[in-house]
């Protein structure tokens, strides 16, 4: 039996997470678009290609170009959000929002090794990756990062209710 | 709830390093993996110094660095752009260069301030995220040795 107000709390994170994750995804696409369009937009555009600079370096041979524009992040790091977005929606699905379980964290090393591989390689010059195998990377890792960065998340607001409702009684 | 006296030490000594580290232009080819990094080493040293590392300790460590890391950022931004020597990532010479920047101005200072004083918490704490979940099986495996 589920307690009525827990379901309610794990709902509220849980949409919380989901909005985030979201806007996050719509301002990638966004920002090539906006920069498109001009005027007003260009500024909102910048601001959005600026913000995602401190994350990636936005080679443009390595990312997607959207009606003439390229996308804020490269690929691999647009592979990973949007993998991180599709995760977020599957999660109540698979795990469902009660259980605060973290997978074990083999399933992280899995994730991990593929951009891993890929990247560190291409960093010291053994090899040059493709803009495929970046986007599938990259999807990998976000995908599963999902299953333990949603719990958690949702595990952190659970202890900062308790603690609020505990401020409060006293 | 953490006790917020034992981070003190581990949110300072990997999050000053993350915040130097991200005026280097260069780190940006890691993409947001040196944040990540710097907030797995803030789960790490709560780790080594309590003995113990719950979720909810990885998470408020790694969000904890990625704050101090952008309050290490802004502060030497502002000197970089006073004194004008460097490149400073509020700066944007590097996006200036690629033509994509239509100008500068406070407001524009203020808003990627607001943006980043998120930003850096978040990748901070999927840090800490991950090194709870690769350190807490080890501690569990450390106490029921085989």
């Amino acid at each position: 039996m589920i307690n009525p107000r827990s379901r309610r709390y794990n709902i509220t994170a849980y949409t919380m997470i989901l909005l985030a994750v979201v806007l996050w995804d719509t301002s990638l696409v966004v920002a090539p678009y906006f920069a498109y369009v001009g005027g007003i937009y260009q500024s909102i555009s910048d601001i959005i290609y600026f913000n995602f600079h401190f994350l990636c370096h936005q080679m443009p041979e390595r990312s997607l170009f959207i009606l003439g524009n390229k996308m804020p992040v490269c690929l691999r790091c647009a592979g990973i959000y949007f993998g991180f977005l599709i995760g977020t929606i599957a999660y109540p699905f698979i795990r469902g929002l009660e259980t605060r379980d973290i997978p074990h964290k083999w399933i992280l090393i899995i994730a991990l090794l593929p951009v891993g591989i890929d990247g560190l390689t291409q960093l010291v010059g053994l090899r040059q990756s493709t803009n495929d195998l970046r986007v599938v990377t990259g999807t990998i890792l976000g995908v599963l990062s999902a299953f333990f960065i949603v719990p958690a998340f949702l595990q952190v607001y659970d202890e900062m209710c308790n603690f609020l409702r505990k401020k409060l009684n006293d | 709830m953490v006790d917020f006296n034992k981070l003190q030490k581990p949110v300072l000594i990997s999050g000053i390093p993350a915040g130097l580290i991200s005026v280097i232009p260069f780190i940006h080819c890691l993409c947001c993996v040196w944040l990540i990094l710097f907030g797995f080493l803030s789960a790490y040293l709560f780790k080594k110094d309590t003995g113990t590392l719950e979720i909810e300790d990885g998470v408020i460590s790694g969000a904890l660095t990625g704050l101090v890391a952008f309050v290490i950022m802004m502060i030497l931004s502002i000197i970089f752009i006073f004194f004008k020597v460097g490149i400073s990532p509020l700066m944007g010479e590097d996006m200036a260069m690629q033509g994509i920047m239509s100008g500068f101005s406070l407001l524009f200072i203020l808003f990627t301030g607001l943006i980043q004083i998120i930003v850096f918490p978040i990748f901070g704490a999927i840090g800490g995220i991950i090194g709870a979940v690769l350190l807490k099986d080890k501690e569990l495996s450390e106490q029921n040795p085989r």
